[in-house]
């Protein structure tokens, strides 16, 4: 298994989304009064920001997409579904990708 | 409206011509629960349209998805939130965004239960999707002479209306609402109407030689779904034959005024009678919710009397005096229509709008078109006795 850090993983998966979707999201994040670069360094509050902006079904649209992207790197996926629903999940999916 | 949205239905037209609106409206009327996945308008838009059109937001769930460039992925995402909603109907609005391959529209065929009415750009008409649906509608709408219509054609149907039929159909507060096209052939055999006689009479030989002549019919008055039109001369006595007459009818039965402007209640008064007009003046006759208010007011009556069409015909030309005429009697459905027209000639293309169309002249009233056979066309017009009466 290819050892990647997953806090990058998830900036590369974040920047791959495309301006047009970023800036809806970062502009929705800002319009509740969040802070859009505080979900790089904590990736499981990303969709909670995407459910309350615009809805449960893109933010489970957004996760499928973090597991595609994660698959593409030849690491282990099994855990990414769950990665960034919860701060337990995103723990379980940095020990999957062998850090701490 | 669900003659039109069997199966899977594909409606596909240029932006604002109402194909959401129309698809939203048709999909509340074919199942209790209905799921919208949309991928151009924002769901906060389609609520709003949900409302607009007077329907439940309850019954729906809507879901706007975000542009995403993987098609495939979000083919998956729709059909996760079907499971999980299990809808009656399901509306696909921007087909576009999904994989535009043979093998994706083969599935969405197959992969919906119920009925699903999927919403395209022009293009999409050409599409694997439009190959697959059980109907294809063709939506669009144009401006002619100023006057908006919004247009639905069904290129292909396995079970609804036949290939080519089209319908002109209206957005408004009241909903979607379809216009169909009147023809002589849908004229109703149950009298709606007989005027009283007590301003406008035909003389006792006139009468009884039409009852002999006409079958079945005792004293001429108006049948369900007829037309009728009047052309009358800009003569006080034309004027005064058309109030009389729409008095008689009133003396009867209860008759709806529309007139472009306040001038029959005037002449109606004078002879002997009340009328209330609900005046839509022509120049607002351009937009549908203005034929929706007027045709509201009117409801329950079994006549409706429209006057001023001449002006309709003069701004806008023949085609809307129709599209009026269809509005009235697809909200009214069985009314009987008394449409005049002042100063203007009956054209060919506007004696096709009516199953009877009379002249009015000073000295003369005249059949021009009488689709049950009028045996007298030409009878002279003299007052008696406080009463106009027509004499052979």
């Amino acid at each position: 298994m290819k050892l990647v850090d997953a806090y990058q993983l998830f900036r590369e998966f974040y920047m791959s989304l495309g301006v047009p979707l970023r800036a809806v999201v970062e502009f929705k994040i800002r319009q509740r009064g969040g802070n859009p670069g505080e979900v790089f360094e904590k990736p499981w509050l990303f969709l909670r920001y995407v459910e309350a902006a615009m809805g449960r079904h893109n933010a489970e649209l957004i996760s499928m997409l973090f597991v595609e992207f994660v698959r593409r790197y030849r690491v282990d996926a099994s855990a990414a579904a769950e990665a960034l629903w919860s701060e337990e999940g995103w723990r379980r999916f940095v020990q999957r990708l062998g850090g701490v | 409206m669900k003659d039109f949205f069997q199966g899977f239905t594909l409606v596909y037209g240029p932006p604002g011509s109402g194909k959401t609106s129309l698809a939203l409206y048709a999909a509340a009327q074919m199942g209790g629960r209905v799921l919208y996945v949309g991928f151009y308008e924002t769901g906060d838009k389609v609520r709003g349209k949900i409302e607009g059109l007077g329907l439940d937001p309850s019954r729906f769930v809507v879901l706007d998805y975000v542009s995403i460039s993987d098609a495939d992925l979000l083919l998956n995402g729709v059909v996760e939130q079907y499971v999980k909603v299990s809808p009656d109907v399901v509306i696909l609005d921007g087909i576009n965004a999904l994989p535009q391959s043979r093998e994706a529209a083969s599935s969405m065929y197959r992969l919906f239960s119920g009925p699903v009415i999927a919403i395209g750009e022009e293009g999409v008409g050409g599409s694997h999707f439009a190959y697959m649906a059980d109907t294809l509608l063709e939506v669009a709408q144009f401006f002619h002479r100023g006057a908006r219509y919004r247009r639905v054609r069904v290129v292909k149907t396995r079970l609804g209306p036949a290939p080519g039929a089209e319908f002109y159909f209206t957005i408004s507060r009241r909903g979607v609402r379809i216009i169909r096209r009147w023809s002589q052939s849908e004229l109703g055999d149950r009298s709606v109407a007989v005027a009283s006689g007590r301003r406008v009479a035909f003389a006792e030989d006139v009468a009884k030689s039409l009852a002999e002549l006409m079958p079945g019919v005792r004293r001429p008055g108006l049948l369900n779904n007829s037309r009728v039109a009047a052309f009358i001369c800009e003569h006080p006595r034309c004027l005064r034959i058309s109030a009389g007459y729409l008095c008689d009818y009133m003396d009867n039965v209860r008759v709806g005024v529309l007139s472009t402007s306040r001038f029959i209640g005037l002449v109606a008064r004078q002879m002997g009678c009340d009328v209330e007009e609900v005046v839509v003046p022509a120049s607002a006759l351009a937009e549908d919710y203005v034929l929706e208010e007027a045709v509201e007011k009117v409801a329950g009556a079994s006549v409706v009397s429209l006057y001023g069409l001449e002006e309709v015909l003069a701004m806008y030309g023949p085609e809307r005096v129709a599209y009026v005429l269809d509005f009235i009697q697809s909200a009214l459905p069985g009314v009987a229509v008394l449409a005049t027209f002042r100063g203007v000639e009956p054209t060919p293309e506007l004696l096709n709008l009516f199953n009877t169309v009379w002249r009015y002249l000073p000295d003369r009233a005249v059949v021009v078109k009488s689709a049950l056979g009028w045996p007298i066309h030409e009878l002279r017009v003299v007052e008696e006795g406080g009463r106009i009466v027509f004499r052979a």
